[in-house]
């Protein structure tokens, strides 16, 4: 199954073949170790599971059913963190994937990982910042 | 200027763009603060100053002298000259000393936190303060709104129109950011961290020393092109611990009574109007660390440079977070970046910032 970023509450961006994701609605930051790079990237453009599988066996650095079984723990993270959801992506959030991402941890291959970063969220609790709907605040009087 | 002078801007605007409140759903509540802001420039007079900032001229309109006197000195390194058509203009304005009521979003008093509405004009609201702040991009307005000039917080006084100056410069491919900034016309450093990373007291310990002083907390970026770093407060704040290390400037902070936060703010501009630079190229970000006994700089990714300039500055700020992810990210790439482990002396991790200001030290 593809998946597609969670968009707008997620952010993500690759510096210099390194990836830094923001969830923006909770306050927390990510950044992906191993082969977690290459696996975002390629979810980013499409590619669903078993896609990555083969392609990343294909690097010899693992047996097919390791990389498999490290691809769906990584999936299910991303997911539980809602970072990405089912669905296909259209073509604008295809191009979020371009730009060279480190192959750090393919061959050979190292799982990926998913750094937690959350002292942001703390400070998010204590002073929040509520989104109100704009289409008007506070509502116009009615007859105004 | 006449009463009502934004109104008859919006009207006349260089751009053509003249519907001050054409879809009412939308920009109602916008034009209800600009008609109070009108109301407060008939009762008390107006009050324009001007400053050029990142190649920009913005008016800060305030209504009486009251807030005039306590904001205007963070912004007054950049004063210049009264312009016709500015690229932005913000109204600032206080009930209780021009005596007009300014129409309130509901709230509770004492609720933390902030109301922010995203849409063609932005506004935010804490109701725990009764502070309104909004930015109308077509207009190239922006208002800031206290309940009593009396009562604004210090931290408002050493950095005024922070959020109208994210959203405003934002649009002309700027970005405000939670950074310290450092250098020299040749080439400067962000310092970037949380509070309590040691980057203010650093930046602060560059007064005097050869290297200019751009902010200690909030700056303007450019990161299209030549990527720049712009002065945008000339005020600077510590705690007792940090002004204990700053013997060339302690006397600055014992003359002060503004306090913030257990720290208290002095206008570095007045007191030390040699140290101000306005803007320089930015030749690398720092990422200070309080630690070794003598100062150590280390490389790091841009990407680790990343984690400490974004985080702050977009939780801070509301408003086109993907965005100022993007700018951020642009601003770090291909940049030398570097963890700096503070000493016990904040004049020895001054000597090594010179170095990377002056491009002397690779990654």
């Amino acid at each position: 199954m593809p998946y597609h970023l969670n968009t707008p509450d997620v952010a993500q961006e690759n510096v210099d073949g390194e990836i830094i994701i923001v969830n923006v609605a909770t306050g927390i930051f990510y950044s992906l170790a191993g082969s977690g790079g290459v696996i975002w990237s390629e979810l980013l453009r499409g590619l669903d599971e078993g896609a990555i599988v083969e392609r990343i066996a294909r690097t010899g650095g693992a047996s097919r059913e390791d990389v498999a079984d490290a691809v769906a723990r990584f999936v299910g993270k991303l997911l539980a963190e809602n970072l990405i959801v089912d669905g296909p992506c259209g073509d604008s959030i295809a191009a979020l994937a371009e730009g060279e991402t480190s192959a750090d941890g393919l061959s050979p291959f190292v799982p990926p990982t998913l750094e937690r970063y959350s002292d942001m969220e703390e400070l998010l609790l204590v002073d929040p910042i509520h989104e109100v709907q704009p289409v008007g605040w506070p509502l116009k009087p009615k007859g105004d | 200027m006449s009463p009502s002078a934004d109104v008859a801007r919006a009207h006349t605007d260089a751009h053509g763009i003249v519907d001050p409140g054409g879809d009412a759903s939308r920009g109602w509540f916008f034009d209800a603060l600009l008609d109070a802001s009108s109301r407060a420039e008939r009762s008390a007079g107006l009050r324009e100053r001007f400053l050029r900032v990142a190649g920009f001229t913005v008016a800060l309109r305030f209504r009486g002298p009251a807030l005039e006197e306590i904001l205007w000195s963070a912004f007054a390194h950049l004063a210049c000259e009264q312009v016709a058509s500015p690229d932005l203009a913000i109204a600032f304005w206080d009930d209780s000393s021009t005596g007009i009521v300014t129409p309130e979003p509901p709230g509770s008093p004492g609720r933390v936190g902030l109301d922010f509405v995203d849409g063609p004009v932005r506004l935010a609201w804490e109701p725990s303060r009764r502070a309104l702040s909004g930015y109308d991009p077509a207009r190239r307005l922006g208002l800031v709104r206290f309940p009593d000039a009396s009562n604004v917080e210090a931290w408002e006084r050493s950095a005024p129109a922070r959020r109208v100056l994210h959203w405003w410069a934002a649009d002309h491919g700027c970005q405000l950011v939670h950074a310290s900034a450092v250098g020299t016309p040749d080439g400067g450093v962000l310092l970037a961290g949380r509070g309590g990373s040691g980057k203010s007291t650093t930046a602060l310990a560059c007064i005097g020393s050869g290297l200019g002083y751009a902010a200690d907390d909030y700056c303007l970026v450019s990161p299209g092109g030549e990527r720049r770093v712009h002065s945008l407060y000339g005020t600077g704040k510590a705690d007792a611990g940090s002004i204990e290390r700053l013997p060339g400037i302690r006397s600055a902070f014992e003359r002060s009574t503004l306090r913030v936060a257990g720290k208290t703010v002095i206008g570095v501009a007045q007191e030390f109007p040699a140290a101000m630079i306005a803007s320089m190229p930015l030749r690398a970000v720092v990422v200070p660390r309080l630690g070794a006994s003598t100062p150590r700089l280390s490389p790091i990714a841009p990407v680790a440079a990343l984690r400490a300039l974004a985080p702050s500055t977009m939780m801070q700020l509301p408003g086109d977070r993907a965005g100022t992810l993007d700018r951020l990210a642009r601003l770090v790439r291909g940049l030398p970046c570097f963890e700096l482990e503070l000493g016990a002396d904040p004049a020895d991790a001054v000597l090594l910032l010179a170095g990377v200001a002056r491009g002397e030290v690779a990654p």
